[in-house]
């Protein structure tokens, strides 16, 4: 059931991050990239989370998973702050 | 504890997200960016609320449920705004004859409207589907 969660969890983001990366090739508009780099941070977490939990249960991973999902909602902010200021 | 810092880290950084999204649904009027709000408000809570749960919490399955309801709330936005910028009229025009030279006219269906112009502001009614 946790497995199946995470995994769900990282293909909804892969999803995601993939729409919006198609829209930012058509368009260009810089916050559908940093948006679509987001979500595929947040793929990677998610990932990383699955990694953590189930594959690799006795090492922990936490040091790869927060970074990233800091990251994550780092590159988002920085696109809408970055957008504002300019 | 650097965990409990670089979760609490990520729940501020979504809740910014989140007013952010909240902005600019506000000056648009656009529900995409409602759902978006609301989703980045749900991830924030899940995060916060694993930087309380102990570890045996940690390991159960709801927060990371409710991370996956966050997740297809953003899916399920994308796609109603795809939807209904195909079904309107105004959404047919998305995709403008070639030559079109406004900023949002290259803009696919659906995704003209996330991306706020240049000056951070959200974008009008009346220039979303230019």
């Amino acid at each position: 059931m946790a497995a199946l969660v995470y995994l769900l969890c990282a293909a909804a983001a892969l999803v995601c991050a993939a729409l919006l990366w198609r829209g930012y090739r058509q368009s260009r508009q810089r916050l559908l990239f940093w948006s679509s780099l987001c979500f595929g941070l947040l793929t990677l977490d998610n990932l990383f989370l699955f990694a953590d939990r189930i594959l690799l249960p006795e090492v922990d991973l936490a040091v790869y998973r927060l970074p990233t999902g800091l990251a994550a909602v780092g590159v988002l902010l920085f696109g809408m702050i970055w957008r504002a200021k300019t | 504890m650097s965990g409990d810092f670089l979760r609490g880290a990520i729940a501020m950084g979504f809740a910014i997200a989140a007013l952010f999204f909240l902005r600019y649904w506000r000056e648009s009027r656009d529900r995409l960016f409602a759902w978006f709000a609301l989703a980045f408000f749900v991830l924030a809570l899940t995060r916060t609320l694993l930087v309380f749960a102990h570890e045996d919490h940690e390991t159960a399955v709801l927060p990371y449920l409710v991370r996956l309801l966050a997740f297809l709330i953003f899916l399920g936005a994308i796609l109603d705004k795809n939807l209904s910028a195909f079904r309107s009229p105004a959404g047919g025009r998305a995709r403008p004859p070639s030559g079109a030279t406004t900023s949002n006219a290259g803009s696919p269906p659906g995704y003209s409207a996330i991306a706020a112009p240049e000056d951070g502001r959200a974008p009008s009614e009346g220039r979303r589907h230019a």
